[in-house]
């Protein structure tokens, strides 16, 4: 057990390395994702001016809700970088290296995507303590209790997402170009996710929709947790589900991979 | 035996594209579909040890086969075992017996230093620490690999990123290698030093390889025994000498210059009959098949002429080669 995870931990750092050796794009993405949350800000800003509360969200609740879930947004990747990490293999072939190891690929995949993970936790953490010093509106967790609850439920709904990106990426091997499918995912899941707009704030069937869809456990659920909407009991249950979701998609990914390498040519001799 | 392909074979379906812009629209809904035979019924067992030149053109199926071998593609059909395990099925397992180059592409960590690539390789195959360090210090030493140890791999050139690359696939004491085309691009230099590291890694070791190489050289150099494959199949399977005796008929010649104007060359019964000549003025080549020894016909020829500048050519495997090719 220890020898293996060994393994996928040397993947995990050597990860973590390769996204340092890219200060340089890491930081200008990184800004230009923090300029979008600030132009998020504005609009916001101009709604609240006219009316106090929209949807039970007043304007502090607003503010937080729009910090924390585009700070966890960004922690699972402003990148999109599972989904990248497997497709760019699959297109130009050099995934028969990743074949070649002796370690599965879906968790290979996971270890290196959690080695960039915790450079982009790091920073957009840092970005949300920066955004506190001029927003003395923005909030803390509501208790430690859902500060800790929080982290765990953002660690489940990174499994989401990276095995929503996976299968996403996986599909590489049917399609010639997953650049079309890349878009509409990201698309799909910042709508679905809660990351663009409170769910509270959609017309009631919508939220139905959302309510029945695993994307609302990304970033919605987190965020809510964060702000204390729901008490411990029922955030419990919330992570509960977050966690089977989590196990679903991560054996999809898991059993696309199995077909894909069963079945599929590798491109280019 | 440490590798046993019994009847293997891989199909591609491929996807057509029509003709121009109507084809194109069309092939949106409907595309047709042909299947390619990558691969068909090739068998083929290697002995520990073993170190074999797999030949054949471009697109002959060798790069396949070995991807089949180390259990990256599923056969659609045939069995393999290598170490006495189906590579696809026990991918994991068999990953840790064999290594493998692809000289078309890299394995290393394009942003890492060679030496910390080395390092996560360690980890990812639990390497133990001195079976590591004497092989990075002999890997290093031999290939000379010291001077770029610590610059990142995407800044190496293609003559010290081959000898990464080899150095990489070996660390783990693999039980077989494939060396897909490790020679291609290298200047000459290069080239020699990554022969004389296979040949060492091959006789020390004992390691099986199966060498797939457009230079020639390599095979003349490296591989006693011989498989050629051309459209998916194996055409021929044995030693070199081999290879030259079925297909090299008639590429052996001797050539001479006349001292003296002769109307014509005449040579005894016995030989006449297994040689060919081809004359330009004083300037002649006989070219005679292998039932012929060069010598018997140059005693017979100097016993009728006067020659100079006589010169023996044996068949070249590049003739040999393209001969079988041609098949």
């Amino acid at each position: 057990m220890r020898k293996m995870l060994e393994k996928y931990y040397a993947l995990f750092s050597a990860s973590l390395q390769q996204s340092m050796a890219y200060r340089f794009g890491f930081f200008t993405s990184f800004l230009g994702e923090v300029m979008k949350i600030c132009v998020m800000l504005a609009v916001w800003m101009a709604v609240y001016r006219q009316r106090s509360t929209i949807a039970g969200f007043d304007y502090p609740m607003m503010i937080t809700y729009l910090l924390v879930s585009q700070t966890v947004n960004n922690v699972y990747g402003f990148k999109n970088d599972a989904e990248r990490l497997i497709s760019k293999r699959i297109m130009d072939g050099s995934i028969v290296f990743d074949l070649l190891r002796p370690v599965r690929f879906v968790n290979a995949r996971l270890a290196e995507n959690a080695g960039q993970t915790i450079l982009q936790a790091v920073f957009s953490g840092l970005t949300l303590l920066c955004f506190k010093v001029f927003l003395p509106q923005l909030s803390g967790p509501s208790s430690i209790a859902h500060g800790a609850l929080f982290l765990v439920s953002m660690c489940a709904g990174f499994f989401i997402m990276f095995s929503v990106s996976a299968i996403s990426g996986l599909l590489a091997f049917w399609l010639m170009n997953n650049w079309g499918l890349r878009s509409a995912k990201a698309a799909i899941v910042n709508f679905f996710s809660g990351a663009l707009v409170p769910i509270a704030m959609m017309p009631g069937w919508m939220q139905g929709v959302m309510e029945v869809l695993p994307f609302k456990n990304i970033v919605y659920v987190p965020t809510m947790i964060y702000m204390g909407q729901h008490d411990i009991e029922e955030t419990l249950v919330r992570i509960g589900m977050q966690i089977l979701w989590a196990a679903v998609m991560w054996l999809l990914a898991k059993a696309l991979c199995g077909l894909a390498i069963r079945r599929v040519s590798i491109n280019g001799g | 035996m440490v590798i046993q392909a019994t009847g293997l074979t891989k199909d591609y379906v491929i996807n057509l594209k029509g003709k121009g812009l109507k084809g194109m629209a069309k092939s949106l809904f409907k595309s047709e579909k042909k299947t390619v035979h990558a691969v068909q019924d090739v068998n083929l067992q290697m002995d520990e040890g073993e170190l074999v030149g797999y030949i054949g053109p471009n697109g002959a199926g060798k790069s396949t086969t070995i991807k089949m071998l180390s259990g990256i593609l599923a056969p659609t059909a045939g069995s393999v075992r290598v170490c006495g395990l189906d590579p696809q099925k026990r991918r994991i397992q068999n990953a840790m017996n064999i290594g493998a180059v692809f000289g078309q592409k890299t394995q290393l960590w394009w942003d890492l230093p060679v030496r910390e690539t080395f390092e996560l390789l360690r980890r990812m195959y639990n390497i133990p620490a001195d079976r590591y360090k004497k092989n990075v210090d002999e890997f290093m030493d031999f290939l000379d690999m010291g001077p770029f140890a610590d610059q990142a791999v995407r800044q190496l050139s293609l003559g010290q990123r081959m000898r990464a690359e080899i150095a990489a696939s070996l660390l783990h004491d693999p039980k077989v290698l494939f060396l897909d085309e490790p020679t291609i691009g290298l200047d000459v230099n290069v080239k020699v030093a990554v022969r004389e590291f296979v040949k060492k890694i091959n006789k020390e070791r004992g390691v099986t390889i199966l060498l797939t190489t457009h230079d020639l050289q390599d095979i003349e150099e490296l591989a006693k025994r011989i498989v050629v494959i051309n459209h998916g199949q194996v055409g021929f399977d044995g030693s070199q000498a081999e290879l030259a005796r079925k297909y090299a008929d008639g590429k052996h010649s001797v050539s001479f210059t006349l001292q003296q104007e002769v109307s014509d060359i005449l040579l005894p019964e016995g030989l006449a009959a297994h040689c060919t000549i081809q004359r330009e003025g004083r300037n002649v080549k006989v070219m005679h098949d292998s039932s012929v020894s060069s010598s018997d016909l140059i005693v017979a020829l100097v016993q009728r002429y006067r020659l100079t500048d006589i010169d023996i050519e044996g068949p070249q495997i590049e003739d040999v080669v393209m001969e079988v090719y041609r098949e």
